[in-house]
């Protein structure tokens, strides 16, 4: 009978031995892996445990001097996907339609992307509203991760852009004031130390320590962002009347230092930023710092200033031109190829001739004329804030290849290159007294709570006296407004400068066609509020620095000096007061 | 024979300690599963009950599976012992036609939102089949045209299907369960012998061929050597447990879910279980599934008949030696081969039919003879034995 026992059915100790001893190995080893090597196995579970992340501080704003925003960040969202998440289908496919429609994107095609990308974090997308990312943060799909970050706004559009400049991903700056204030802007990041899952992500309930990022501090700037717009729109103007290849404007204050405006062109604009484009890189520079030009006859404001301070001359001194001087087998020549017969000083400075500054550097000698460009700020960089400012170059006596030549070209700014910064300082020390102050952009620096630094003025030193600075500012007076009726002479006030037109050195050729038209004076006369500097680059219609850049500095010190509320004081307003 | 020739028999109580056993391995399961799969639940479903949900109308389910077949006499199933296995391979090669593919096999057969494991069932039924089958066999067993060749006919096809899906974990319980039931019912040591032999070599073969099997076992031999990749479940599974210590994190606070040990709320569990309840847990575990092993084998060893005793027999080798299995890859002792943990590891399919095998030993209990009362008495019930079928015991339980 089937239904009763005829089998051995006890032969089961074998396998009920042969599990047990199974059984008795595994209790072994349990005992091994977690009472005797339990020490080395948490190490490791910590070691592996172990996350951190990285929160960016936010950066400081950067503001013009009466407060307004050039550039300030905003809280936004960096969205990741972690694709160790996504290698589970279902995962993958929850996540990707809710993620898609927040981020703008098909599920499909982001889904695809995350998992081809061959990354462990893919990011997928930058810069996503603050209420956007809160909303994705508590959908919480699989994977995503949603990072604080920052996203810069430039509330001015692409005014200052070039002069502002850009940062990087890693909230450190690349160029502008953003590079060159980067240390204050950018703060302290955060650091957060957690248990994390595979996915980097923090356990929910694993110990977390974390430490707050201190945001930068806001910068406020000495442009006003008025006189910027004015200077880049009348720039813009002025190189498209003279077709002009570019040019600069620079505004300061000359008793501060303080740079009031600094336009470019071509420059930045953060409307079409593409650092893969070829060009775009180089617009990361900012030219009126960082290139150098020769000024021409504007630097004999300098040679001028310089010679009267020594003692050399008066404005009454008189000069008898020949129409050319030869050192050597050089022979130098008025830019005009005229022959003035004799002149003052201050007549000098009028016509601008150019053998009279070589009689002038001369009188001086190479090293006290050095001196002087080197107390006028001619061989280092300002010291302003912005990044890669270059220092001006000139030979002296000691350099390779000095020749005699190269004082009496450099005494009416051939063979001397300087930047426009540097051009601009050293004039305002001609005609503000006689101090040469450090060029700033800042104003003020603005800590997280609240707390104001404001900068100071900053003397660096007093090439000339306050006599010959006083006298300086008579003569060039007399040069934006001579006898007869100049194109440079503003409406409403009275003005001294000077023109500069100047060959563009090209690698190769000593003597390029190309020119650069120039003018830097200053405003009101008296009491001056106001040092601009104009320059073109390479205007097609050759017009010199008096023609072309001459109307440019009247009509910017009408508009700049009536926007600064400073009176008029041209003879017939002064007259009818 | 019929269900109508078969005498009938007092039914007593079934066996309560394999019941207490069964029912703490359920319970037990159900905290873990949740405590292993809230996490995995959450990602890939937005909600951490997901996998618990089904887990418990599963066991619901069993439970119920379970009652019905203590309170049916066993015998019952002989006659059925055929038509199920018939039924078992029309779904085992059903599954291979139209069932769904996951993580590259194809196991599953869907019914609406449900899914049915056919291969969970499979070893319940091939239980039956073979203890029908041996039971009538007799003394017979032990010769080679009516034992071995056509065990190794049946087994071979069965597990053959059970290897296209491809599922090794699976075919290697059912072959061993079937191996020692065959042993049970009186194969010669010889037969045994071949058996493992040709048997562990066809399977040592399968393993070489196939790329992802020759992995686990290079892992098992060397998993630092690819820490991140083919070696990172063997290894978090025993940081897991490593990390654990003697008490554990406290039940919950496993860090390991979080996608360390992949698979955590199945074939890993353990590893959770060590993680946040230590090594008294781990120990325990292996103690329950052990005292399962001896009370499953008293069972049998007092069943009123062979095929009372085969039953017994299977089942309890089914639930210990898959346990072994599981927690013998998880903490290295032998090479992984992903079956899941009986009772403990989430797969509703799996703990329906692993109750409604406990509800067949416990059937089988209730007609058993008490314990202390020797095979010759026959108790109070009724069947006589031929004297070939005394069991002589040298020690009582």
């Amino acid at each position: 009978m089937a239904n009763q026992r005829v089998l051995g059915t006890r032969r089961i100790w074998l396998p009920g031995v042969v599990m047990g001893l199974l059984a008795a190995v595994i209790v072994a080893r349990l005992v091994e892996l977690q009472v005797i090597e339990h020490e080395r196995y948490a190490q490791q579970a910590r070691e592996e445990l172990q996350g951190s992340s990285t929160e960016l501080a936010r950066r400081g704003a950067i503001v013009d001097r009466n407060g307004h925003a050039f550039a300030t960040s905003v809280d936004t969202w960096d969205i990741y996907v972690n694709v160790q998440a996504w290698t589970d289908p279902d995962a993958a496919d929850r996540a990707a339609n809710e993620l898609a429609p927040a981020i703008g994107r098909d599920p499909g095609e982001l889904k695809h992307e995350v998992l081809e990308s061959g990354l462990i974090d893919t990011i997928v997308a930058r810069g996503v509203d603050y209420e956007t990312g809160r909303d994705l943060i508590d959908e919480h799909p699989p994977g995503v991760i949603a990072l604080p970050n920052t996203t810069r706004v430039h509330p001015e559009g692409d005014l200052a852009a070039g002069l502002i400049g850009i940062f990087g991903m890693d909230n450190v700056g690349l160029s502008g004031i953003e590079a060159g204030l980067n240390d204050e802007l950018h703060g302290q990041p955060g650091q957060a130390i957690f248990e994390r899952d595979t996915a980097g992500e923090p356990i929910p309930f694993g110990q977390y320590v974390a430490t707050e990022s201190i945001p930068g501090k806001d910068i406020v700037l000495t442009i006003d962002r008025y006189l910027q717009r004015l200077a880049e729109q009348t720039l813009a103007e002025a190189i498209e009347r003279h077709e002009a290849a570019g040019g600069t404007v620079v505004m300061m204050e000359p008793d501060t230092g303080e740079v009031l405006a600094m336009a470019n062109e071509p420059s930045l604009k953060f409307s079409n930023l593409n650092l893969l484009e070829p060009g775009q890189v180089e617009l990361m520079r900012n030219p009126a710092v960082t290139d150098m030009y020769e000024p021409g006859s504007v630097m004999k404001v300098i040679t001028a200033a310089a010679a009267l301070d020594a003692g050399m001359i008066n404005p009454d001194t008189t000069y008898t031109d020949t129409g050319s001087v030869d050192i050597y087998d050089v022979s130098i020549r008025n830019w005009d190829y005229r022959t003035y017969g004799e002149e003052t000083m201050t007549g000098v400075l009028q016509h601008s001739i150019n053998t009279a500054s070589v009689f002038m550097a001369d009188l001086l000698g190479a090293d006290r004329f050095h001196s002087y460009l080197d107390a006028f700020g001619f061989s280092e960089p300002t010291g302003s804030e912005l990044p890669g400012e270059a220092s001006g170059f000139f030979r002296r006596p000691d350099d390779p290849g000095w020749s005699p030549v190269d004082l009496a070209t450099q005494s009416f700014g051939q063979g001397i290159n300087v930047t426009p910064l540097q051009m601009t300082s050293a004039f305002a020390a001609t005609i503000n007294g006689g101090k040469l102050l450090q060029s700033r952009f800042v104003k003020a620096h603005v800590n997280p709570n609240g707390e104001r630094e404001d900068a100071r003025p900053n003397v660096i030193g007093e090439p000339i006296s306050e006599q010959t600075s006083a006298t300086m500012r008579r003569m060039l007076e007399d040069v934006v407004h001579p006898d007869w009726h100049s194109v440079a002479e503003p409406q409403y006030y009275r003005a001294g400068g000077k023109s500069g037109t100047a060959n563009i050195p090209v690698p190769g050729e000593e003597y390029d066609d190309a020119q650069v038209a120039s003018y830097i004076g200053f405003a009101p006369v008296d009491d001056p509020k106001i040092v601009i500097l104009v320059k073109l680059d390479d205007n097609a219609d050759r017009l010199t620095g008096t023609q072309a850049a001459g109307p440019v500095f009247a009509e910017l010190v009408d508009a700049s000096l009536s926007y600064l509320n400073v009176p008029p004081d041209a003879a017939q307003y002064t007259e009818a007061r | 024979m019929t269900a109508a020739a078969t005498p009938k028999w007092k039914a007593g109580r079934p066996d309560v300690l394999l019941l207490a056993l069964t029912v703490t391995l359920v319970v037990a399961g159900l905290v873990v599963v949740y405590s292993s799969s809230f996490v995995i639940s959450l990602v890939r479903f937005g909600e951490p009950t997901h996998y618990i949900m089904r887990q418990m109308i599963w066991a619901t389910l069993g439970a119920v599976f379970m009652i019905l077949a203590i309170r049916t006499d066993y015998r019952m199933l002989r006659p059925l012992a055929v038509p199920l296995m018939l039924g078992t391979i029309g779904m085992l090669v059903a599954v291979l036609v139209i069932g769904q593919e996951a993580h590259g096999a194809q196991r599953w057969i869907g019914v609406g939102s449900l899914t049915v494991q056919p291969a969970e069932f499979a070893k319940l039924t091939i239980i039956i089949y073979m203890a029908a089958w041996l039971s009538s066999k007799g003394e017979n067993v032990k010769s080679i045209e009516q034992g071995l060749v056509p065990f190794v006919i049946i087994m071979g096809a069965v597990a053959t299907l059970i290897m296209m899906q491809p599922n090794m974990g699976t075919t290697l319980i059912i072959l061993g369960i079937a191996v020692t039931m065959f042993w049970a019912a009186g194969a010669s040591i010889w037969q045994l012998g071949s058996l493992v032999v040709v048997g562990g070599g066809t399977m040592t073969m399968l393993a070489l061929a196939e790329g992802y099997r020759l992995q686990r076992l290079m892992t098992f031999l060397n998993a630092e050597a690819d820490p991140d990749g083919y070696g990172f479940q063997t290894l978090q599974a025993l940081i897991a447990m490593g990390n654990g210590g003697f008490s554990g994190l406290g039940l919950g606070a496993s860090r390991s879910k979080f996608f360390y040990v992949p698979e955590s709320h199945t074939d890993g569990v353990f590893a959770i279980i060590g993680e946040e309840l230590g090594l008294i847990a781990t120990v325990a575990i292996v103690c329950i599934f052990m005292l399962f092993m001896v009370r499953g084998y008293q069972v049998a060893l007092r069943a009123r008949d062979d095929f009372g005793a085969l039953l017994a027999v299977g089942v309890t080798t089914w639930v210990v030696l898959q346990a072994l299995m599981n927690i013998g890859g998880i903490t290295r002792v032998i090479p992984l081969t992903g079956v899941p943990l009986p009772f403990l590891s989430f797969g509703g399919n799996a703990v329906a039919a692993l109750l409604m095998g406990v509800g067949v030993l416990l059937s089988v209990s209730r007609y058993a003879r008490p314990p202390g009362d020797p095979p010759e008495n026959g108790g109070s019930n009724e069947a006589s034995e031929p004297p070939g079928g005394r069991i002589v015991r040298r020690k009582r339980s």
